[in-house]
């Protein structure tokens, strides 16, 4: 982090360890942070301040999620735990479930959590306890989808994504959308059109929920490890080279269709996130810039409105709940909230 | 041993693997509790008695794929990528990371690992495949009869080795030893074989064998290379080595090598070669694993006498067949 680099900072912090990834509480001004270390950091976050640090997960802890509508945190990581954390009065409940935990999604209404452990999909509720588990995947599941409605829960891995119904025990997947290629995260469009996938063979791949027919995206030349639908979910953007690609999902889809390409980067897009509350889409790269764009209508030449340069491999971005700052985490520890 | 490597070169790793049994795990002690002052980490998928110091050990379970690109032997070790992809995320840097392998994995997807994920590929370097193996019991893991289309792992883990450390030869007689490198050489005549007793070796003759490594002039001795008419086994894993002089040219070159190894690619577990271009005053070096192929222009000729050399190490191989496909590729004189 350079001197210079920080006139759009609104404050900056900073762990022990490689950021995994960081999230704001939308109830409360706090932010949590989980590092490569297995510690879970939280942050005031209206100006940095670290509260409390707490070492969750040995190995490292991997992926956050705030319960929708309350304080309550659940983190995973390479011990195979999910913690459910209670961050007023500090108590926390850790579930063994093996494998490593690479994902977690909480339902919309907050009332169940979804968690990849190893080769299975668990269901837990938010005290903790086991309401329904799908072992034996095909392999490691990478990451966990909810539909729109929270009826069905997904959950990506090599070979495609399988839907089950949350509330039914049957050990059968209600859909499968098989792809020969390894999935490393999956994203379902918040209009629950869509759900779309980047993968390890430099492709994207997005299917219509419903009807189940599929496109890919391909021709990349690196992993696609970003990929972000906006609010409205007529744009999504992804990596998986230095240029974001921008969709445009209006209408028929994205088929047929060429992206917008924003090229703003020198190095491969590591993390892309869109404001909550508006048009906005911030970007970073593995070598450490973060940029926030305002992409136009298709054609129009576009410059990033904000830059920054962390100087370190940028992890994690994660808007504010009023979507006036994004918050940017990197392989150094260094957290940066950058104006929008 | 060698002195940390600066910051911004990539960090060597190191793939051990042999049977149970061979001493591999004894050779992992060994390189973890001596005074190297590397801070190492280990990635193994076989619980063992580990004595760690200064190392990082994490667990994997072996998940292998295929890449989506067409090609079915380009498998990789999806566990892999997320524990590698891990590592090089810390702050806290290692010098070295060793990957172990149980006898039964398949090295191919370890090292294809490496040439498919450009992440991995930018940060690490595969310094080298060391199978360790006990020359008591090598003959008859060879000679296990496997049902068809089942490869023989222990075949299979000396066709990939960069380097062999015949452990437990204390336990053979002279006799027996003669024969147990007779048979690895049959196999595999690239990789330097290291004589130890309870896998007493110096550590930079397994952790600096710079087996993948382009730059590094490869040591194709012409000897290995002369044909071996005098014993032909029914052996379905050899070497085939080349030695060829004049030059070749460019486009023809690169025409056969794509021929060969998309259609052979299967059967060819490793390649290596030495080659005088037409043209090009630096030996051009390539390797391969399977059918992902590398190559680059290596150390200048200067007043060496020029000439082509290559090695395939594989499964059915021709020797007649790949010798007239380089030889056609030659200039004419």
């Amino acid at each position: 982090m350079t001197a210079t680099a920080v006139a759009t900072a609104a404050f900056q912090s900073r762990v022990g360890e490689s950021v995994s990834v960081a999230r704001w509480c939308s109830t409360v001004d706090l932010l949590a942070v989980a590092d490569l270390a297995g510690d879970i950091t939280l942050v005031d976050s209206r100006d940095g301040t670290i509260l409390s640090r707490a070492a969750r997960h040995y190995g490292g802890a991997f992926c956050l999620a705030w319960q929708p509508g309350g304080p309550a945190l659940a983190s995973g990581g390479a011990d195979g735990c999910v913690v459910l954390h209670d961050v007023v009065s500090r108590d926390a409940v850790v579930l063994e479930l093996g494998g490593w935990v690479n994902a977690i999604a909480w339902s919309r209404d907050g009332s169940q959590l979804a968690v990849a452990a190893g080769r299975s999909l668990v269901l837990l509720d938010p005290t903790g306890s086991v309401l329904r588990r799908w072992d034996d995947q095909p392999s490691t599941v990478t990451d966990v989808v909810w539909s729109r409605d929270g009826s069905r829960v997904g959950c990506s891995s090599y070979g495609g994504l399988r839907w089950y119904a949350a509330v039914s025990a049957s050990p059968q997947p209600v859909r499968t959308f098989e792809w020969r290629g390894s999935l490393l995260l999956a994203r379902v469009s918040p209009d629950g059109r869509w759900v779309a996938s980047g993968n390890q063979d430099a492709s994207v791949h997005v299917w219509r929920l419903w009807s189940g027919e599929d496109a890919e995206m391909n021709g990349y030349p690196e992993k696609v490890d970003a990929l972000a639908f906006d609010r409205t979910s007529r744009w999504m953007a992804n990596g998986g080279t230095d240029e974001i690609s921008l969709w445009d999902f209006s209408g028929r889809g994205p088929m047929g269709r060429a992206p917008q390409m924003l090229p703003g980067h020198d190095a491969q897009v590591s993390a892309l996130a869109w404001q909550p509350t508006g048009d906005l889409l911030a970007s970073a790269g593995r070598d450490g810039g973060v940029a926030v764009w305002a992409p136009g209508p298709k054609g129009r030449h576009v410059e990033p409105r904000r830059r920054v340069e962390l100087g370190s491999r940028v992890t994690t971005l994660a808007w504010s709940p009023a979507g006036d700052r994004v918050l940017a985490g990197a392989v150094d520890g260094s957290l940066v909230a950058v104006v929008a | 041993m060698t002195s940390p490597l600066p910051p911004t070169s990539k960090v060597p790793v190191t793939v051990l693997t042999g049977f149970l049994g061979s001493g591999k795990t004894t050779l992992l002690n060994r390189i973890l509790s001596e005074q190297h002052g590397m801070r190492i980490a280990v990635i193994e998928n076989e619980f063992g008695e580990i004595g760690i110091d200064d190392a990082l050990v994490i667990d994997a379970e072996e998940e292998v794929f295929e890449m989506n690109n067409g090609c079915i032997c380009c498998t990789v070790r999806g566990d892999l990528i997320r524990i590698l992809g891990n590592l090089m995320r810390r702050k806290d840097r290692f010098d070295h990371i060793l990957i172990e392998t149980t006898g039964l994995a398949d090295p191919a997807p370890v090292a294809q690992t490496f040439f498919m994920d450009d992440e991995i590929g930018s940060q690490l370097r595969l310094d080298g495949i060391v199978t360790v193996v006990d020359a008591a019991h090598l003959l008859q893991h060879l000679d296990d009869v496997k049902p068809d289309g089942v490869e023989n792992e222990a075949v299979e883990q000396i066709a990939f080795a960069d380097r062999i450390v015949l452990n437990k030869t204390d336990l053979v007689d002279d006799a027996q030893l003669t024969e147990v490198h007779r048979r690895i050489s049959e196999i595999n005549r690239l990789a330097e074989v290291v004589e130890t007793v309870q896998c007493k070796v110096d550590l930079e003759r397994v952790l600096d064998v710079g087996g993948f490594d382009l730059g590094r002039a490869l040591d194709l001795d012409p000897a290995f290379l002369a044909a071996d008419s005098e014993h032909q086994h029914d052996l379905s894993v050899t070497s085939v080595g080349i030695d060829l002089p004049g030059e070749l040219a460019m486009g023809p070159l690169n025409e056969w090598l794509g021929w060969l190894l998309s259609t052979k690619g299967i059967d060819i577990f490793r390649s290596k070669g030495i080659l005088a271009v037409s043209g090009m005053p630096e030996r051009y070096v390539f390797q391969g694993v399977h059918m992902l192929f590398d190559g680059t222009p290596g150390e200048p000729w200067g007043d060496a006498e020029r000439g082509s050399r290559a090695v395939f190490i594989g499964r059915n191989l021709d020797r007649a067949e790949l010798e007239a496909g380089l030889r056609g590729c030659l200039v004419p004189a």
